[in-house]
Parts: structure tokens; C-alpha cells; sequence
């Protein structure tokens, strides 16, 4: 409320009311009486006397009620001026007080006229202000004068950041409407200035560090890595850095640092520091103590001096990895630098990520390294392996040929003798000679499946490819047994699927096949038993033909040891059953060099077995489970 | 007359055996032990087929068969080999020349002549 208002109020006189019962109270007496004398003086009649004390009981009575009326008044306007008089006295002291709210303020508080003269100012401004005046002789600095002027024209509010001493105070310039000046809010904003530079430098080294570790991603070797974090370093704007730096690190000698990578360093340098033994100059003196060194200029702990040298400071930053030192970084500092705990805490920083790096990239170069000796020695082997195969297999040629040729006269003659073509022999000559015969030739189909295996693994069997009917192919391997089935009374099943049509491949060599499963589905199986052929597409591109026997059959154990080479099952029946122990591994070597698959099923031992394989009608159309 | 047959062939057991066939089959069998041997031979006579071994002492009998193919007087007379090499390439090799043909030892006695005389009906 307006303080003129509530005066005004506490101030005012009666009202009406009031001041008309003060003048009624005085008159009705005053005609009372009057009445009262003359009725007095004239004594008579009693209704005269009657209407006399009616009279003055009516008159007592109004005066009664008036004067009450009246005093009921009087007391609410007294209650009323009290209340006032508070209100006006809390007033007072809230102004009071409002009053102190500025003088109070910490903060400065300034009002400047048009003219930049100060009206009013408080404490906190006072001290400013005396600091001003004995600064420059005047109460206010020019540049404030300046903002306030811009201030009125513009009749604009402005900010104004003030350095003073150690602190920095914002003040925000306000001009008040219609008033020839404006107020001044100071702040002091020093501690947030503060916060705010730690976060910026916070945040640049963050930046320094993640793009060090950013370069330690680059596939490059750890020189150029080293080479990017120094030229890194340098651009650091907070850091009153020369242009020029170095990183050391401890190589072969655990006690001598090598310079693996710099940038500006003095020609002279590049040789002086190639090694610098621990203890050596400053770089030295951090390797040995394991902490940073800090020298202001060229002190004497500076040992290595050149023609020229421009004065300069160093930091010198070990870089530590667990408990060794791996290096030393060296920076170049602007004469007079000061040492800052925050820029040693940085610098330890990016030592420490240094390290990481360097352990890690040392690593994985001598992981390359060993690779690359692994890989030598791997191309060394194989080519030792692929000169061992050539050799085995042209021994195994000459081999065959050396042995092939006594065998050639050992059968012939034998045949020549056996056909009795010079002269007749008695029945235990013929029995003898038919036994050199068998051995001779059993000798003469080892040499031929050894000599077949050779020439697979070397790589040296090439089919001879050709279109052929497959059906016609296996009645005629048939044909082959079928006298040695009869002998035994074997039954001979044969069950082929009229489309399976013609196959391109090496037909001598399927036939090979085909009549070594034959054979030895007949050598398996015991006298009186069955064996056949069974043959249908497998699919659009191959092929599956079995040949199966009603024999001795086969434990599963076995089912991948039969392809091995010389694999024989050990059992009474090996003996009874003398094979090369060839046979099936050059099945199985000729199907997967016509890109198909042999494998064999049975149910147990007795109970006979089936020997399958998929033949692509194609090489092309490789086959593969 | 019988036809003379020129029998190169370094193992002594198996030229004894091809002979005897050979004889047998109703040839005049003229031996020689290696090229050297067989050059002397050639130089007096004709023979009218030449059977040889390719792993000859002193050279390939598929060297010998170049020589031959150069020279106006042997030119023409068919070559049949008879080897114990099955290698591939040697096999290529003695296919590569016109009227050759091969066997392969062992030697099957009861056709040997026969596979010759096949032989030479084929080039």
C-alpha cells in the first residue's frame, strides 16, 4: 500500500454521524430542561405533569441510546487510528529494511547517472570502487563509463565481465525506464570461471589423449605412431610448448634409452641423444628416478649443450608400463614456463596411454615378425615335402621298373615251363610252379597298387576321361567274376536302374573299381552266399552304386580303416584272405579324384556288407557330404 | 625265310625269355645289349621290327628312336617297346611317335608274339 495513503487515513477527522450526535446530545439537554423549568413554574393540571414525565423519559431514553451510539463510535475510531498506527510503524521498518537489502548485497550494486556519475553504491561496490580510484584516480574505469553510455542510447540491458585482481566479476548493466541512470549487478564469478577453464582443459586433454589412442588403430609401425603423438602434443594451445620434442624408449639395453622418434630437434641432437644412458642429462635423470623432470631454462642438470642452442625449458615424462619403464617422453618448453601439477598430471596421462601403446604395438610387431619366420619356415617345409613326395614318387617309379623287371622273367618263365611248350612235368612240378606263378603275381599287384597310391599322391594320376555307358560297364565286371562266383556258389544279384545312362570319366580305372569291390565281395563271402550289384541315380548330377555281399561283414570301427592304406581286418579271416591291403585305398583315392565319395555300411560282423559310392556324371559336379 | 626281329634289352634274363617266344613264334632274333650294340647291328643289317626296352645302359630307347626317324635306311621300320616303366610320361612319350606301339612287362608269354604283331598292324 502507498505509504501517503495509510498517513491520510490515521489523520481524518469525526464523521457526519458522529459530529451531529455531538451537537443532538448538548441540545436535548438543553431542552430538557427548558421544559422541565416551565412545567415547574407552571403547576396546574396533572396531564400537563403526565406529559412532562413522559417528556423526559422519551428524552432520557434518546439521550440514552444516542450517547451510547455515540461512545460505540468513538471506540472504533480509536481501534481504527491504533491499527493504523501499527501498520504505518511495520511499514516503516519493512522500508528499513528493503533499504538494507542493496547495502547488504555482496555482490556489488552501482547506480550511475546519464552522466556517469555514481548515485548510489554499496559495500561490496565501495571496495571496488577505492580499488579503481587508487588504480586510476577515478571512481569508475573509462570501459564501464563507456557500457553505460551504450547502455542509455540503446536502452538496452548489457553484460560486462570485469577482471579485478585474482577475481572476475560479471555486472549486467540495467536501464530503469524513464530514470536518468541505470543499475549495475555485479557478480563475482571467479569460481565459475574457474570451473569452467579446468572443464575446457579437462576436455583438451581428453582430446589429446583419445586421438593418441586413435592413432595407435592406424595400421602403421610404431615409429610413425610415436612421430603423430608428438606433432599431437604440439598443438596443445594451453601449453606454451616449442615446437619441438622427442620420445625415447628402452630397447635391447634395459639401462640405455634409444630416440625412436622426434620432431625439430637440432641436427647435432639426432646423433648426441641416439642412446642416452639412464642418469644421462634431464631424459636420462626421468628414466633413472621414474619421475617427471621439470627444468625452467638450461640449468645445469642439462648436460648435453650444442652451438646455438636457443634457451628452452623441458618437461621429461617417464613412460611407465606395470613396474619398468618402457621410454621417456621429452617436450621442449618456452623459457620461464612454470611447472603446473596440472599439466604433469596431463603429460603422466598420455605417458601412461603411451605405454599401453607402445607394449602393445611392440607385441604385435613381434607376433608379425614370428609370423613371418613361421611362415618361411612353413614355405621351406612345404616345398621340402612337395621335394620329398617327387622324390618318393620317382623312387617308387624306378623302384616298380627295377622290380617289374626280374618279375617279367620269373612269370614268363614259369608261364613257359607251366604251358609245358619244352617238355612235360609231373603234377607236384606243375602244383610248385603254380605256386611261383600266384606269388609272382600277387608280388607283381602289389608293385601295381603301390606304384598307383605313388602316383596319386603325387599328383601324377591323371584320368583319362571319357563318355561310357555305366550299365554296360558293370555287366562287364561282371563277366570278369562270374567264374570265380560260380566256382563258389555264390548267386549273383544284379538290380540296375534302366536310366541311369552314360557317365563321363576314366572308364579303365572305374572298371578297376568295380571289379576290386567285386572281388572282394566274392573273397568275403562264404561259400553258397549272395552278392550283387545294385545302381540308381543318386541324384540329377550322380550316381550310386552299390555292391554288396552277404559275407563276413564288418564292425563299425572299421568302416574308415578299410580305406586306410595296407589295411587288413585282423581276423581268422586275414589269412584265408590274403589281399594287397591296397585295394580300397586306391578305390577311394580314384572316386575322390573323379570328385565322388566311397563309403561302406553293414550291420555287424556275418552279416555282410554294402560297399557304396556316388560317381558324379560329371567331374564337374563334384560331390560332397 | 624268317623275319629278323632286332631284340634291344639290357637284362640278360628277360632277353633270354623274349628270345625263346620269339623263336618260338618263328623269328630270327638278333640281341643287342644296348645302343651302342644295336647301332653296330643296324649298320649291316635291316631288321624288319625292332623291339626294345626305353631304360636302356647308355641312353633312352625314346632317344634311339629319335636317331632312327632321322636316318633315310631305318625310317620306316616299325618299333615295338617293351617296358616295365608305367609312368605316365614315358607312356606319353613312346605314343608320341608314329609307327611305335608298346607292351608292358610282365610280358604275357602265351600272346606275346601276337601283341606284337597287333602292334605292328596298328601302325
Amino acid at each position: 500500500m502507498p505509504l501517503g495513503k495509510i498517513k491520510e487515513k490515521s489523520q481524518s477527522k469525526l464523521s457526519i454521524p458522529q459530529l451531529l450526535l455531538l451537537f443532538i446530545i448538548p441540545l436535548s439537554f438543553l431542552l430538557v430542561f427548558f421544559i422541565t423549568y416551565k412545567s415547574l413554574l407552571t403547576p396546574g393540571e396533572a396531564g400537563i405533569r403526565w406529559w412532562f414525565l413522559i417528556l423526559v423519559t422519551i428524552i432520557s431514553i434518546l439521550f440514552g441510546v444516542l450517547s451510547r451510539l455515540y461512545s460505540r463510535n468513538l471506540k472504533l475510531a480509536n481501534i481504527r487510528l491504533e491499527q493504523e498506527t501499527v501498520a504505518y510503524k511495520r511499514m516503516e521498518e519493512e522500508i528499513k529494511n528493503l533499504a538494507k537489502f542493496p547495502a547488504q548485497n555482496p555482490n556489488p550494486v552501482l547506480r550511475i547517472s546519464r552522466d556517469c556519475a555514481i548515485l548510489y553504491f554499496n559495500a561490496a561496490a565501495g571496495a571496488l570502487i577505492n580499488e579503481w580510484k587508487t588504480a586510476s584516480g577515478k571512481l569508475l574505469p573509462e570501459y564501464i563509463c563507456k557500457q553505460v553510455k551504450e547502455s542509455f542510447t540503446s536502452n538496452l540491458s548489457k553484460n560486462l565481465e570485469l577482471i579485478h585482481g585474482a577475481d572476475v566479476f560479471l555486472f549486467s548493466i540495467i536501464p530503469v525506464e524513464n530514470e536518468a541512470y541505470v543499475n549495475l549487478y555485479g557478480q563475482n564469478i571467479t569460481e565459475l570461471k574457474e570451473t569452467e577453464n579446468e572443464l575446457r582443459l579437462n576436455y583438451e586433454a581428453q582430446s589429446v589423449l583419445y586421438d593418441i589412442a586413435r592413432f595407435s588403430l592406424e595400421p602403421v609401425p610404431l615409429k610413425e605412431i610415436l612421430e603423430k603423438v608428438i606433432d599431437r602434443l604440439m598443438f596443445i594451445p594451453w601449453f606454451a610448448l616449442e615446437q619441438k620434442g622427442s620420445i625415447f624408449l628402452v630397447e635391447d639395453d634395459p639401462e640405455v634409452l634409444v630416440m625412436k622418434a622426434q620432431r625439430g630437434l637440432a641436427e647435432s641432437l639426432l646423433t648426441f641423444c641416439a642412446r642416452v644412458p639412464f642418469g644421462k642429462c634431464l631424459c636420462g635423470k626421468a628414466a633413472q628416478t621414474n619421475q617427471v623432470v621439470f627444468s625452467l631454462c638450461v640449468d645445469e642438470c642439462h648436460t648435453v649443450h650444442y652451438q646455438g642452442m636457443p634457451a628452452h625449458g623441458h618437461y621429461c615424462v617417464p613412460i611407465r608400463y606395470r613396474d619398468r619403464l618402457s621410454g621417456v617422453i621429452n617436450l621442449y618448453l618456452k623459457e620461464g614456463h612454470q611447472r603446473s601439477p596440472k599439466e604433469e598430471e596431463f603429460l603422466n596421462s598420455v605417458a601412461n596411454v603411451l605405454a599401453g601403446i607402445i607394449e602393445h604395438k611392440k607385441a604385435e610387431e613381434a607376433l608379425k615378425q614370428a609370423h613371418e619366420t613361421l611362415e618361411i619356415k612353413v614355405k621351406e617345409r612345404t616345398l621340402e615335402l612337395t621335394r620329398a613326395y617327387k622324390v618318393k614318387s620317382e623312387f617308387l617309379a624306378n623302384m616298380s621298373h627295377e622290380l617289374r623287371t626280374p618279375l617279367n622273367s620269373i612269370i614268363g618263365f614259369s608261364e613257359v615251363l607251366f604251358d609245358q611248350s619244352f617238355g612235360t612235368l609231373n603234377e607236384r612240378q606243375k602244383d610248385y610252379l603254380n605256386d611261383v606263378l600266384f606269388s609272382a603275381k600277387h608280388l607283381l599287384s602289389l608293385i601295381n597298387d603301390v606304384l598307383d597310391i605313388a602316383k596319386i599322391e603325387a599328383g601324377k594320376m591323371q584320368l583319362s576321361l571319357s563318355v561310357f555307358s555305366l550299365k554296360s560297364l558293370l555287366e562287364d565286371s561282371l563277366i570278369l567274376i562270374k567264374e570265380k562266383a560260380r566256382e563258389r556258389k555264390l548267386e549273383i544279384l544284379l538290380d540296375i536302374a534302366e536310366d541311369i545312362g552314360n557317365v563321363e570319366a576314366d572308364e579303365r580305372k572305374i572298371k578297376q573299381i568295380v571289379y576290386n569291390l567285386l572281388n572282394n565281395a566274392v573273397k568275403f563271402t562264404p561259400d553258397g552266399g549272395k552278392i550283387g550289384i545294385r545302381a540308381k541315380k543318386y541324384d540329377l548330377a550322380a550316381i550310386e552304386i552299390d555292391i554288396w555281399d552277404s559275407g563276413i561283414g564288418l564292425s563299425s570301427e572299421n568302416f574308415e580303416k578299410v580305406f586306410e592304406d595296407f589295411f587288413q581286418v585282423e581276423n581268422s579271416y586275414t589269412k584265408k584272405y590274403e589281399g594287397t591291403g591296397l585295394g580300397l585305398a586306391l578305390t577311394k583315392k580314384i572316386i575322390e579324384l573323379h570328385a565322388g565319395k566311397v563309403w561302406v555300411e553293414s550291420a555287424g560282423l556275418g552279416k555282410g556288407s554294402v560297399f557304396k559310392f556316388i560317381l558324379p556324371v560329371k567331374r564337374q559336379f563334384a560331390y560332397s557330404i | 625265310m624268317k623275319k629278323l626281329i632286332l631284340l634291344i634289352e639290357d637284362d640278360a634274363r628277360n632277353r633270354k625269355l623274349e628270345k625263346v617266344l620269339l623263336e618260338a613264334g618263328g623269328y630270327e632274333v638278333l640281341e643287342a645289349i644296348n645302343a651302342q650294340e644295336a647301332l653296330t647291328f643296324l649298320k649291316k643289317t635291316r631288321p624288319e621290327i625292332i623291339l626294345m626296352d626305353v631304360r636302356l645302359p647308355d641312353t633312352r630307347g625314346t632317344e634311339l628312336v629319335k636317331m632312327f626317324r632321322t636316318d633315310e635306311n631305318l625310317k620306316g621300320i616299325p618299333i615295338v617297346f617293351v617296358t616295365a616303366s608305367a609312368m605316365l610320361d614315358d607312356v606319353q612319350e613312346m605314343e608320341s611317335f608314329s609307327n611305335c606301339g608298346y607292351i608292358l612287362k610282365p610280358i604275357n608269354t602265351r600272346t606275346f608274339v601276337k601283341d606284337i604283331e597287333k602292334c605292328i598292324a596298328k601302325t
